[in-house]
C-alpha cells in the first residue's frame, strides 16, 4: 500500500431538486443528498463508507461513477478532475473505475451470455481474439468454471451472479472498485465467500475499493480507513481500529452499540443503548449539527453551530461539537 | 423421526409435530418443510435460523395456515395449540385463529401495509372484526395500541396512510396490527431485515419489552444469528427443509454439535476479528429440495462419510435440550476466540 491517491474528493454536493406542486410555477426544493464531502483513497486500500438509508452513500457512489452530475466539487481520479474532462478522456478516465452493485439479480443482462456480460467492457479496448482469452481467465478468476461462459445469469445463484460481477468490474483493471452493498443481498456463508474473494482479488491485483454498506462487522472486516455519512455529511472518519476502539461521535457510537453480537453472554452483560427516531428528511434537515434531532447529548449550541470536520490525534477527523477535551 | 420430548411440562403453548410442507412442481415434489417438530413455552422468544430456501418462511405459513394450495399442500403432521390441532381446522375456523391466537408480521413493512387504506382503517378493522369492538371503539383502542408501540403523535397518524411513513415506523404499526387481540404467539418473519441496524435494535427492543409486557411468545424467524444471541432462548437450526440442530441459546454458540451450524457461527464477520485473518466459508450453495437419500448438507460437509451420503441421520439428543441430526457430531467443536 503506497500513500498515492487513488480517488480524492474535495467538497462535493449533489443535489437533488424535487417537489414542485404546479405545472409551471415551480417550488422546488433542493435536497442535499451528499453536501460539502470531502474524501480521499490511497493505491491498494479499501475505504469503508458506512451510515443509514437515506444518509448519501449511494449518491456519493453514483456522483464517482459520472451517473449523477454534482453541483459543485472536485473528484480527483489519479490527479485528473473527472469533472471537468469531456469525451473520449472521460471515457479512457472511467475505465479505471468499475462498479459491483447490490442486487446480483437485477445488475445483469438477463440476455446476454456470460461471455458477453463479462466482455463488455473491454470491447472499447480489445480485439475479439485477446477477448476470449481474457473471459477465460477472468472466469478462473473469479472461481467461475470456464463451462459458466455460455451460460446465462438465470442459471447462476445469487453467489455465482456476484462473481460474474466482480468478473466484469475487474475486466478493465480499474484502479478503483466502488463495492454498494456487494454482500448484503446474499446468504450468509456465500457472503464470507465472496469478501474472501474480494480481499484476495486485492491482495493479487493492488484494486482499491470504496466499500460501502450498512453492516458494520463487514466494512470493518474488509476496511483500513472507514467514514460514518449521516444526511449528507461525513460525520467521522478514521482508520478501522480508531474507529472502532474509540468512537467520537455519538451517531457512530449508536452505529457501533446496535450491532447485534453472536456472543449471547457478551450479549446479556451488554446494554442495548440506542438511537430514538428515524433519520431526518434531506429535504428539509435539521438547522446546526445535523445529528442533533437524535443526539443524546446534543444542546442549544448544536442547533445553532454547524461542526466542521476537525482532524485529531493519528489523522482521525470527527464533526461534532462534544468531542472530549482529552481526544486529542 | 420422532424427537422424544425432554420432560412433558404442563404448560406447551404451541407442539409442532412431524410437519411436512410440500410444493408440488413439474410432476416433482420439492419438500420444503420435512418432519419438523418443536415447541414453545408462554413468553418465550425461540429463533429460527437458516439461510434463504431452508424452510423458515413456509414453516411460518404452515402454522398460520396459509401456504398457497396448489401448488403446496401440508403432508403430515400436527400443529397443535394448546392441544387443539390447527391443520385439519376448516378455513372459516383457521380465520379465528389467525390474528387472534397467532399472528404474524412480516419481513417488508413497504408491501404488507394496504397502501390505499389509512393507518387507523387498518388497525380498526381487525379489532371490530375479533374484538367486537364498535368503531368509536376500536379508534380509540387503535390510538392506545399505537402508542403502546411507539408511534409518535398516534393521533394524527392514525389518519395517515403508509406511504408518509418510514420503514421503521411502518414495522411499528405491523407491530400494532399484529397484536391488537393480544395473541399467544406472535410469528416475526425476518422482522427487522429490510430496515437500518439503529432502527433493528429499536424494533426488537420493542418486541421483546412487549413480550415481558403481554406475555406473547414470539417465533423470530432471521438469518441473523447476532440477534438470536441478544433475543432468544432457544434457537432451532434449519437447512433444507429439515431441523438439523436445536438447543438453548448458548449451547448453540458456545457448543454446536453439527457442522452447518459451526459453519453459519464461523463464516459471520464479528467485530473482534482479526481482519488480518480469512473468513471460513461454507463450500457450495443452498441446495434444491428434492428427496434426494443422505443427509441434506452432506454435499457441502467436510465431515462427510459414505453414511452420511446413504443414510439420513435421526434428530438425536446430544445433551440435555440439546437435539442434532448428524452422523458425524462427536467431531464437531468450536473453538471460541
Amino acid at each position: 500500500m503506497s500513500d498515492k491517491k487513488v480517488l480524492e474528493i474535495k467538497n462535493l454536493k449533489v443535489y437533488y431538486e424535487s417537489g414542485g406542486q404546479y405545472l409551471f410555477f415551480k417550488n422546488k426544493k433542493k435536497i442535499k443528498a451528499v453536501d460539502g464531502v470531502d474524501i480521499s483513497i490511497n493505491s491498494g486500500e479499501t475505504f469503508g463508507l458506512v451510515g443509514e438509508s437515506g444518509s448519501g452513500k449511494s449518491t456519493l457512489a453514483k456522483a464517482i461513477l459520472n451517473l449523477v452530475k454534482p453541483q459543485s466539487g472536485v473528484i480527483n481520479i489519479d490527479n485528473d478532475n473527472i469533472l471537468s474532462l469531456r469525451g473520449s478522456s472521460l471515457r479512457k478516465k472511467q475505465k479505471d473505475i468499475g462498479a459491483i452493485f447490490q442486487d446480483p439479480y437485477s445488475s445483469l443482462n438477463p440476455r446476454m451470455k456470460v461471455r458477453d456480460i463479462i466482455a463488455e467492457p473491454m470491447r472499447a479496448q480489445k480485439q475479439y481474439t485477446e477477448l476470449k482469452d481474457e473471459v477465460k481467465s477472468l472466469l478462473t478468476t473469479v472461481g467461475l468454471d470456464q463451462m459458466s461462459k455460455d451460460r446465462f445469469p438465470h442459471e447462476f445463484s445469487g453467489g455465482q451472479r456476484q462473481r460474474i460481477g466482480i468478473a466484469r468490474a475487474i475486466s478493465t483493471n480499474p484502479k478503483l472498485i466502488i463495492c454498494d452493498e456487494p454482500v448484503s443481498a446474499l446468504d450468509v456463508s456465500v457472503q464470507a465467500q465472496i469478501l474472501n474473494l474480494l480481499k484476495n482479488l486485492q491482495k493479487n491485483l493492488q484494486i482499491s475499493y470504496l466499500f460501502i454498506a450498512h453492516d458494520l462487522a463487514v466494512v470493518k472486516y474488509l476496511s483500513s480507513r472507514i467514514a460514518v455519512m449521516y444526511l449528507g455529511k461525513i460525520v467521522e472518519v478514521g482508520s478501522s481500529e480508531s474507529l472502532f476502539s474509540n468512537p467520537q461521535h455519538p451517531y457512530t457510537k449508536a452505529l457501533i452499540d446496535s450491532i447485534p453480537f453472536p456472543d449471547p453472554r457478551k450479549e446479556r452483560k451488554g446494554s442495548t443503548k440506542t438511537i430514538e427516531g428515524d433519520i431526518p428528511s434531506a429535504a428539509n434537515p435539521p438547522s446546526g449539527c445535523v445529528f442533533r434531532t437524535r443526539c443524546p447529548i446534543a444542546d442549544d449550541k448544536c442547533s445553532q453551530i454547524i461542526p466542521k470536520l476537525e482532524t485529531y490525534k493519528s489523522g482521525h477527523q470527527v464533526a461534532c461539537l462534544k468531542v472530549k477535551t482529552n481526544f486529542v | 423421526m420422532t424427537t422424544k420430548p425432554v420432560k412433558e411440562k404442563k404448560s406447551k403453548l404451541l407442539e409442532v409435530r412431524n410437519l411436512r410442507t410440500v410444493f408440488r412442481k413439474d410432476d416433482e415434489d420439492i419438500i420444503a418443510v420435512n418432519n419438523l417438530s418443536f415447541d414453545l413455552n408462554p413468553g418465550e422468544i425461540v429463533g429460527l435460523v437458516g439461510e434463504s430456501g431452508c424452510g423458515k418462511s413456509v414453516t411460518a405459513l404452515s402454522l398460520m395456515g396459509l401456504v398457497p394450495d396448489p401448488p403446496g399442500k401440508i403432508m403430515g403432521g400436527e400443529v397443535l395449540l394448546e392441544g387443539k390441532n390447527l391443520i385439519n381446522l376448516s378455513e372459516n375456523n383457521m380465520q379465528k385463529v389467525r390474528g387472534k391466537e397467532i399472528s404474524m408480521i412480516f419481513q417488508e413493512p413497504m408491501t404488507s401495509l394496504n397502501p390505499v387504506l389509512t393507518i387507523g382503517e387498518q388497525i380498526t378493522e381487525i379489532l371490530e372484526l375479533h374484538g367486537g369492538l364498535s368503531s368509536k371503539e376500536a379508534i380509540k383502542e387503535a390510538i392506545s395500541l399505537l402508542k403502546l408501540v411507539g408511534l409518535p403523535d398516534p393521533e394524527l397518524r392514525i389518519n395517515e396512510h403508509p406511504h408518509k411513513l418510514s420503514g421503521g415506523q411502518r414495522q411499528r404499526v405491523m407491530i400494532a396490527i399484529a397484536l391488537s387481540c393480544n395473541p399467544k404467539i406472535l410469528i416475526a418473519d425476518e422482522p427487522t431485515t429490510a430496515l437500518d441496524v439503529t432502527i433493528q435494535t429499536q424494533i426488537l427492543e420493542l418486541i421483546q419489552k412487549l413480550t415481558k409486557d403481554i406475555g406473547t411468545s414470539v417465533i423470530l424467524i432471521t438469518h441473523n444469528l447476532g440477534i438470536l444471541a441478544r433475543y432468544a432462548s432457544k434457537i432451532h437450526v434449519m437447512y433444507a427443509g429439515n431441523l438439523i440442530e436445536s438447543g438453548s441459546t448458548d449451547e448453540i454458540f458456545y457448543n454446536p454439535k453439527h457442522p452447518y451450524t459451526l459453519g453459519l457461527l464461523n463464516s459471520v464477520p464479528r467485530l473482534d476479528f482479526d481482519p488480518k485473518m480469512e473468513l471460513s466459508t461454507i463450500l457450495g450453495e443452498v441446495p434444491d429440495l428434492t428427496l434426494k437419500p443422505g443427509c441434506s448438507f452432506a454435499p457441502r460437509c467436510q465431515l462427510a462419510t459414505k453414511k452420511c451420503i446413504s443414510i439420513v441421520p435421526p434428530l438425536t439428543e446430544s445433551k440435555k435440550g440439546h437435539m442434532v441430526a448428524c452422523w458425524e457430531s462427536s467431531k464437531v467443536t468450536r473453538k471460541l476466540r
